[in-house]
């Protein structure tokens, strides 16, 4: 399952599961109706692979929720084995100047998006026997130790991705029969 | 292929350096999105390094990957 599947990696990975054979892959996008939601029908398909399009946007407390009842009640799926946080938003702007309005937002959507997404989908991933992952795309803007090595004003954006990656650590060892990673996609 | 896990993990998993004039390591790249298009814009690039096509087999295998292949801190 993936979140954010609209554009660039999200749209790549979904390409790439999609021509897989048998899989079952689960796109989360804000909009079903989408011009370029509806393009993700045309990817082409893996022998026995299929396309479900449910709608997750990052911030609502109950789009994922929603999206898994939507799964169990009208897919017949109950075991999901990897889930891919992708979607974010980077705005560009010193500390000092940077509305707190777009920080929150940051926090909210690159942050607090991928746990939301984590325990709606834990039920599920939590039925899989193929040693179940979920993974983050993030960035090595979130890392603190690199943080000299960048001179770009990415405050808001490098915070969020520290927040998470410390989040998916959390996950990753408080949940024992999970793998759970942050990427960065370098 | 050209992915880095985040810090906490000492799993290497560099497979490829690329000329990068500002960032010489590839852990400071980025991929041709939106978003690294423009994060390549402001150091001077018109385009970020790493195709779409070079990162995804990364993100895949590390996500494909057997749980007992991963080493943790």
């Amino acid at each position: 399952m993936y979140s954010d599947m609209l554009t660039g990696i999200g749209r790549a990975l979904l390409a790439h599961y999609l021509s897989q054979p048998n899989n079952i892959v689960v796109a989360g996008v804000r909009d079903l109706k989408h011009q370029t939601t509806l393009s993700l029908s045309n990817l082409p398909l893996g022998a026995g692979s299929k396309l479900i399009t449910v709608k997750i946007d990052s911030v609502s407390d109950t789009d994922a929720a929603a999206a898994i009842s939507t799964l169990q009640s009208e897919y017949n799926v109950s075991v999901l084995d990897v889930v891919v946080a992708n979607s974010g938003i980077c705005r560009w702007a010193p500390i000092a100047e940077v509305p707190i309005s777009e920080l929150v937002e940051h926090l909210n959507v690159n942050a607090i998006g991928p746990v939301r997404l984590f325990q709606a989908t834990r039920p599920l991933l939590q039925r899989s026997t193929k040693n179940p992952r979920f993974a983050v795309i993030s960035s090595v803007a979130g890392s603190v130790a690199e943080a000299p090595a960048f001179e770009l004003y990415f405050g808001a954006y490098g915070a969020s991705k520290a927040t998470i990656n410390f989040l998916t650590r959390k996950i990753h060892f408080e949940n024992e029969w999970l793998t759970a990673l942050p990427l960065h996609p370098g | 292929m050209i992915l880095h896990t985040i810090e906490m993990y000492t799993y290497p998993v560099v497979a490829v350096t690329i000329g990068w004039s500002s960032y010489a390591d590839p852990k400071y790249s980025w991929v041709q999105t939106d978003m690294g298009n423009a994060a390549a814009t402001v150091v001077g690039k018109e385009t970020a390094d790493i195709t779409l096509e070079e990162s995804i087999p990364g993100i895949v295998s590390l996500v494909s990957f057997p749980h007992e292949h991963f080493s943790l801190v």
